[in-house]
């Protein structure tokens, strides 16, 4: 979050300054990704639906970085991306919590000042909120409504102040994307402009394209805060010119940030949050009434400043008496003395605080030392470590968070563990997220309940068994919400330490194969079931991870270690079983027809969707048989359901089961008209089902990363035998399972719309062929509807395989199956008619 | 004429020359002249005596008796020998006379007047020539003349005429050599530095020259403003409706847009005038679209970057930098290699400061060149490690310099194509190679303007040593790093090959290698000190005292006029920091400046400042309705003094108590109060509805450069737009002119 509301004031006052981008050539730029990511999507407000499809990508997004890019590669620009890494205590504070934090009316400016982190609970309100006006229409219509869907009206507005769900997933997907196109990135152990400041000071890159928050640091005396590719500029403000021109010093400054509001400090905080400004209520309005209103509130901190000498720290703490201040002076102190000591990965592999200003301060000795000295010859800019001394209080933990070992911290920079899963070890909570169908119903509940066990347990003691014993004894809890604006949360208490350690129980499994092959869960699979002895096969006498080990006996290659790793979580999740006495390693029945995949014909990217399907029907949650309607209403007209009863329930089972069919983005990003803003129909009740699903390859991955994690930080790899972060990117990130599911509710509305139409329409498939292409038109994919169609119905097939194969091994309900069987009768017939 | 020395000296007055021991023989010389020569040697001899009216001269009597004293009067019409006047006269030498000295010391009195027979000699003194800029500039000339090949020639042909009659050139030839001057950079004084930048219509006084005149000459004017323009006659039944009329009218045409910026400003429209020196914007010719034309009539040869700028004959074969550290590097260079040049000092300047030799007395002027020439080479690349902290002011001057120039119009897409599609093989090769022909100044290439300049941006935003290079590896560096277990192995080989070399190669060294585990990190941050982060919070009383003694300052700052008068203090940093020729210093620049301070002076009132201090506070008081921080300040007690409020004169709660505090210049108010009485009432209007700190928010934004700003504050700062648009461009109005229509409509 950039410094509320500057960023309008700045262009306002003609402060900030323009040069084409060629310029910039040869130069290497550190670009924030969240500063970035705000920029294309403030610009761009057309996501309104992106949260209705259940979909975390924005629009475009594909399509405007692969512009972007192809801009910086003409102009010989390098991109380094940094995205942000742990939410500093105000952060954590800010974004979870529920509290309203005095803020009075300011809460305008943020639908103005749009930025990544948010106060959850603004999101989930406001998406529900959206929600039961949807439905609401859908109500009204519901007399009038045969076959023709709903489209929600187009001022309608899912996404929370075009805030662009700056999840896990999108951070994933980034990396994969930057990885394929080999440009590199770094996840910061915390802020990533300071981080990137960092990189600035130790010139690893040479200009910092980032948040006005960076005019914070005394040593930025220039960065680039937008591009515009159109026109092949780019706006730059330049430190000295601006507080020269407002007339203020570096600490003045500072002091107004803070109380204004920015990334380390998210309040806004009093004198400034009493003003009333007028509010904006139509967001389409001209953009100059809404720059008016929040210029003003920097307008009244600088005038504070120049007519009364207002210092505002001394004005938090003078205002005590009042309620709330006493946080609010706290929440200034965490964020001033976060920007004063910033934990920052630094080029050892590290992470040590950092403070610009000590750097400015040993520089300017530096200079002195040098004036007197002759000029010696300058060091390599690699190798320059700033390594300087200077006042770090000893309650860091404070206002940052604890301190992690610096290996996990080198994991999350490279994208292997999410940052969720570090948070939880420093802040004791691990915070559910709210689904994108808004309010958690009673089986996603029920679902959250059970993963504590089946999953955060088992995370929870891989990743504190390695680390210091603080982790292994602090408690740590998973917090559900049960509604929307996070009141009453229900606390799981997790624990941490069972014996023996689960990574005991699972180090004798190793799968190695020594061979190059790129990993995938297709290939693992195949490796498994052409395996006459599990057990011979892929056990170890002894565990790996001692020193006395040599290192050529240790895992060696990155297929070996995700393959056992991979391994050693389905056994986790008794899909294989691991007798540790008797040393014997087995499918479980779930195991079996795992195995069973290659030959039942599977295809390759199914497999995971497939494995996702088998935990969920595990887990047992919500039985295809149960009805949903209670949670959400149906998008089918009362038409259908009077008329057609049994083909609803079957188009019901067809779209919750088809939420897990990718339909894929690519066809529309490679569409260069590029113009794939989502409008059209939307339905909750799928939405609903796909939160399920995701929920649970969500914690797949997060297992799989802990399991992982626990693997190499015991050392039972060969750390060394991948050379460079590149190596580990290309080799392990972009082969992460469970790490690209991209999935939406459109397959499944389009199969809905398309059967109604084909139900009313005396049974033809042309018409309801054409109806849905028209109904989704703006999808771009029309041309090949058809295609799709097929594709979706292969999918369908193989669930119908799958659950015929778990109906024998008497893990399926068989009405379930039947059910299932019936409704893909349907459709194939439809479809083939 | 003997002697004749001139010293340069320099004197605190800065322009004038002293010419020392300059003696005259004033004899009616017995020349076989013309009537016209004798009389313009005459002539000469009264320029003489005028100028040495007031030195101390020496004067012999026939009698051999000797007085000096100083000269007060001299009587040309005398027709015989030299007739003046002397004050406090002494005798010097009796001579051949039998006055008594001591007696006559006591006779002479204060005034002793010589008749011109009895004058024999006269002896002058420190006569004090005032020569102007152009004199000095000849002597320099020629000077520089005398030391060139011809100086010979013309000395010879100067000895062989010296016999024979004088011209007034040979005569000004013949003069003594003048040394040229050593210059010094002009600072400021501490204390007067806000006088310099003055502007005409800024000052903080009222000033009134009726009322100066009648109380000086006891002239009353008859002055009516009527006479001037039409009255308005405000008991008109329909003066309100034509009030209307005419506010309706000034507005619609205040509305239209202008392409010219300068009217635009005027009309408080927002531009985006970044880019545009002050020449584009008020006096500049606007040159846009002459590209296009050129460009249609010649449509097969696209026309490069031709500058937009007027460039000076001089200058037109020089390759087209814009930037003037540039030109005057690269002009001193060709003057190098131009023997008929007339200029010396440059050549010297030049080699000495390649060279580096820092000179402590160095003048602005050669600091100025040195600069250039410094950054030329580093724009080439060649980075040498000059230390060159002193002069980072002066790059940063240069460098915002040419950041403000762009060319002042868009080039349309089509043209940049071509433009750069020739740029693109130069571009290929080494940037060194392209930089540096641009810079040494050969050749007329018309295309060469852009990529220097291109180069030059670079180097401005990067700054002249962060500029990126081609071979840049950053990314490499970049991914090779950040990464623990490589640099474990990194250390680890380290200490190995250190113990090898110090145990020697037989011994085999026993030392894991280990990766640090993770449970060695402990959940707590390593500390350097012992305190809780809020301990290291400054003071309470500390930060007080600080945000106070900026709030002074700032506020002694706002009497500064060059506050506001942006314009002005431009044009003048413009002059003094970028000498745009080599032709010396530009005597207008002296003129110019010596010519602000007597004017600006008395507009400065230090002295009422603490009279203003206790009225303004309570004003505020009234204003704040107990909103203000201030407020708190006092109320909570800790804030020491209550702020002081300097403010400055425009500020409109205190405009009145100004007034009163400023005894002794009694005048009406000028119309600059106008405004801010208006609003005034805008603003107690706003804290009645939002309860909102806004009082004296005017402070700043009156001192705020440029109207546009000030207009456009205003709006925004009461954060009613609609409602306050009409008062604040009238009180825009207000302020910059004086025409009494508006005036009237303002009351």
């Amino acid at each position: 979050m950039p410094i509320k509301t500057l960023e309008s004031y700045l262009f306002e006052r003609g402060l900030v300054g323009s040069y084409p981008i060629d310029i910039l050539k040869n130069a290497t730029i550190g670009i924030d990704v969240n500063h970035y990511l705000s920029r294309i999507i403030n610009n761009k407000k057309n996501n309104q639906l992106t949260d209705a499809i259940g979909e975390f990508l924005p629009n475009n997004l594909n399509h405007f970085l692969e512009n972007d890019l192809k801009i910086f590669e003409e102009n010989k620009i390098t991109p380094i991306f940094v995205f942000n890494g742990l939410l500093t205590v105000n952060q954590a504070e800010y974004h979870h919590s529920n509290a309203r934090f005095n803020e009075g009316a300011v809460n305008n400016l943020e639908d103005i000042n749009t930025n990544i982190f948010f106060n959850k609970f603004k999101i989930s309100n406001h998406r529900d909120k959206a929600w039961r006006s949807y439905e609401y229409s859908v109500k009204k219509n519901q007399e009038t409504y045969i076959d023709q869907p709903v489209v929600p009206h187009l001022s309608e507005n899912f996404n929370y102040a075009n805030n662009i769900n700056f999840s896990t997933n999108l951070k994933n997907y980034l990396i994969r994307f930057f990885i394929e196109r080999k440009i590199s990135y770094q996840v910061a152990p915390y802020s990533s402009w300071l981080q990137l400041s960092y990189l600035y000071d130790s010139e690893f890159i040479d200009i910092i394209y980032g948040p006005t928050d960076c005019l914070m640091l005394p040593n930025m005396e220039k960065f680039i805060i937008g591009m515009e590719f159109l026109n092949k500029e780019f706006r730059f403000i330049d430190k000295t010119k601006i507080l020269k021109d407002l007339d203020l010093t570096n600490d003045e400054f500072v002091d107004i940030a803070m109380v204004l509001g920015n990334d380390l400090q998210p309040l806004t905080l009093p004198p400034l949050n009493t003003i009333n400004l007028p509010t904006n209520k139509m967001p389409n309005s001209s953009n100059n009434g809404s720059n008016i209103n929040t210029n003003a509130i920097v307008d009244m901190a600088i005038d504070m400043v120049y007519n009364t000498g207002t210092n505002f720290y001394v004005y938090q703490l003078n205002n005590l008496l009042q309620d709330n201040n006493k946080k609010n002076l706290q929440f200034y102190q965490r964020g001033y003395s976060s920007l004063k000591n910033m934990p920052v990965l630094q080029a050892n592999g590290k992470v040590q605080l950092y403070s610009s200003e000590s750097v400015l301060n040993a520089r300017d000795l530096d200079k002195k030392k040098n004036k007197s000295t002759e000029t010696g010859s300058k060091q390599i800019t690699a190798d320059k470590q700033l390594t300087t001394q200077y006042e770090i209080p000893n309650d860091v933990y404070d206002f940052i968070g604890q301190q992690l070992p610096a290996e996990y911290y080198f994991y999350q920079s490279i994208g292997l563990l999410d940052t969720k899963l570090l948070e939880t070890l420093t802040s004791g909570f691990y915070y559910e997220d709210i689904p994108f169908s808004g309010v958690p119903t009673k089986s996603y509940k029920q679902l959250i309940k059970k993963s504590a066990e089946v999953f955060k347990d088992l995370e929870i003691g891989l990743l504190t068994s390695p680390i210091n014993r603080y982790y292994q004894i602090k408690t740590i809890k998973a917090i559900i919400y049960n509604n929307v604006s996070g009141e009453n949360p229900d606390e799981i208490q997790l624990t941490n330490k069972v014996t023996p350690p689960t990574f005991d129980k699972i180090n004798k499994i190793v799968v190695k194969t020594k061979t190059n092959q790129q990993f995938t869960i297709k290939s693992f699979v195949k490796l498994l079931s052409n395996s006459k002895d599990l057990t011979k096969d892929f056990t170890s006498e002894i565990v790996l991870f001692p020193n006395t080990v040599s290192s050529e006996d240790k895992l060696n290659v990155a297929f070996d270690l995700l393959a056992t790793n991979l391994l050693r979580t389905l056994c986790l999740l008794g899909i294989f079983e691991y007798d540790v006495k008797a040393k014997s390693l087995e499918p479980t029945k779930w195991g079996k027809l795992l195995l069973n995949f290659p030959h039942l014909n599977i295809t390759e990217t199914n497999y995971s969707a497939l494995l996702v399907l088998m935990i969920f029907i595990k887990l047992n949650v919500l039985p295809f048989t149960d009805s949903l309607e209670t949670t959400a209403v149906s998008t089918l007209s009362n038409a259908t359901l009077r008329s057609y009863p049994v083909e609803s329930s079957y188009i019901d089972i067809l779209s919750r089961l088809l939420t897990l069919y990718q339909i894929g983005l690519e066809n529309s990003s490679n569409d260069s008209s590029n113009n794939s803003n989502y409008h059209g129909p939307i339905d909750r009740s799928s939405l609903i089902v796909k939160d399920h699903f995701d929920y649970i390859n969500n914690n797949l991955k997060e297992l799989f990363q802990s399991v992982l994690v626990a693997s190499l930080a015991s050392g039972e790899f060969n750390r060394l035998s991948l050379k460079g972060n590149t190596a580990w990117q290309s080799e392990i990130i972009a082969r992460l399972p469970f790490n690209e599911e991209n999935t939406n509710t459109i397959m499944s509305m389009m199969w809905e719309y398309f059967l109604q139409k084909y139900l009313h329409n005396g049974n033809t498939k042309t018409d309801a062929l054409a109806f849905v292409s028209t109904e989704f038109k703006t999808l771009k994919i029309t041309t090949e509807i058809d295609e799709k169609f097929n594709d979706s119905l292969k999918f369908l097939k193989e669930v119908l395989v799958l659950s015929k194969e778990l109906n024998e091994s008497n893990l399926m309900n068989s009405k379930e199956y039947e059910i299932i069987g019936k409704s893909l009768e349907f459709a194939e017939k439809a479809l083939s008619s | 004429m003997k002697g004749g020395n001139f010293s340069n000296k320099k004197q605190s007055g800065g322009s004038s020359y002293h010419n020392s021991n300059r003696s005259h023989a004033t004899s009616q010389a017995m020349f076989a002249e013309s009537p016209e020569t004798l009389a313009s040697f005459t002539d000469r001899q009264d320029y003489l005596f005028v100028n040495s009216i007031g030195s101390e001269v020496t004067a012999t009597l026939f009698s051999g008796t000797k007085f000096s004293g100083i000269l007060s009067a001299y009587n040309p019409e005398s027709k015989e020998g030299i007739e003046i006047v002397l004050k406090f006269p002494k005798l010097v030498d009796v001579g051949f006379s039998d006055i008594d000295t001591k007696d006559s010391e006591t006779k002479l009195g204060e005034t002793l007047l010589f008749h011109g027979k009895d004058v024999a000699e006269l002896e002058l003194n420190n006569i004090s020539f005032s020569l102007d800029e152009k004199y000095e500039q000849a002597n320099k000339k020629r000077e520089i003349i005398s030391q060139q090949p011809i100086k010979q020639q013309n000395t010879t042909s100067h000895t062989e005429q010296s016999s024979k009659f004088k011209t007034d050139v040979d005569i000004s030839k013949s003069a003594p050599k003048i040394k040229e001057r050593e210059l010094q950079k002009w600072a400021p004084e501490a204390d007067d530095s806000s006088a310099l930048n003055q502007g005409l219509d800024d000052g903080s006084s009222n000033w009134d020259q009726f009322a100066v005149n009648e109380k000086k000459f006891g002239v009353t004017s008859s002055y009516d403003e009527h006479f001037y323009t039409t009255k308005i006659d405000k008991s008109h039944p329909e003066y309100r409706k034509r009030l209307q009329e005419a506010e309706k009218l000034a507005k619609e045409i205040e509305s239209q847009g202008s392409s010219n910026i300068h009217v635009a400003e005027d009309r408080g429209l927002i531009i985006d005038d970044s880019g545009m020196d002050e020449e584009d914007k008020y006096s500049g010719v606007d040159r846009r679209g002459d590209e296009l034309l050129a460009a249609l009539k010649s449509n097969t040869k696209p026309i490069e970057n031709k500058p937009s700028k007027y460039v000076p004959p001089t200058l037109r074969h020089q390759p087209h930098h814009i930037d003037p550290a540039i030109i005057s590097s690269v002009t001193e260079q060709s003057t190098v290699g131009a023997p008929a040049s007339t200029m010396k000092a440059g050549p010297t300047l030049n080699t000495k400061n390649i060279e580096g030799k820092s000179d402590s007395t160095k003048i602005s002027y050669s600091n100025v060149v040195k600069n250039g020439i410094q950054k030329t080479i580093y724009s080439v690349g060649t980075s040498t490690k000059e230390n060159f902290n002193s002069k980072e002011t002066q790059i940063e001057d240069l460098k915002k310099f040419s950041q403000k120039f762009k060319v002042p119009f868009k080039v349309p897409e089509d043209m940049k194509e071509v433009v750069k599609k020739s740029e693109e093989p130069k571009d290929s090769n080494s940037t060194k190679g392209s930089s540096k022909a641009s810079s040494s100044g050969k050749g007329t290439d018309g295309k060469r303007p852009s990529i220097s300049s291109r180069r030059r941006h670079a180097t401005i935003f990067f700054g002249s040593q962060g500029l990126p290079h081609s071979n840049n590896r950053k990314k490499e560096i970049f991914n090779n790093n950040f990464n623990m277990f490589e640099s474990a192995k990194a250390s680890y080989d380290k200490n190995i090959e250190k113990a090898e070399s110090e145990m020697g190669k037989e011994e085999k060294i026993m030392q894991p290698f280990i990766i640090e585990k993770p449970y060695f990190t402990a959940p707590t941050w390593e500390s350097t000190i012992e305190k809780s982060h809020k301990a290291l919070f400054p003071d309470e009383r500390v930060l007080v005292q600080k945000a106070q003694m900026r709030l002074q300052q700032r506020q002694m700052r706002s009497y500064d006029p060059n506050m506001g008068n942006h314009q002005m203090q431009m044009a003048m940093g413009g002059m003094i920091g970028y000498p745009m020729s080599t032709a010396g210093i530009n005597p207008l620049m002296n003129g110019g400046m010596s010519m602000y301070v007597p004017m600006q002076q008395p507009m400065m009132y230090p002295g009422m400042v603490p009279q203003m201090v206790g009225v303004m506070g309570s004003s505020g008081k009234e204003g704040a309705k107990g909103m203000s921080p201030q407020q708190q300040y006092q109320s909570l007690g800790y804030g020491g003094p209550a702020p002081v409020h300097l403010g400055n004169p425009y500020m409109y709660q205190g405009g009145m108590t100004f007034n009163q505090g400023m005894a002794g210049h009694s005048q009406p108010q000028n119309s600059h109060y106008k405004p801010n009485s208006h609003h005034n009432s805008n603003f107690n209007r706003h804290n009645n509805n939002n309860n909102i700190y806004y009082y004296n928010n005017n402070n700043y934004k009156n001192n705020n450069n440029s109207h546009y700003n000030n207009h456009y504050r205003n709006n925004n700062a009461n954060g009613h737009p609609t409602k306050n648009q009409g008062n604040g461009s009238e009180s825009n109005k207000n302020s910059n002119t004086q025409e009494p229509t508006s005036k009237n409509v303002n009351e």
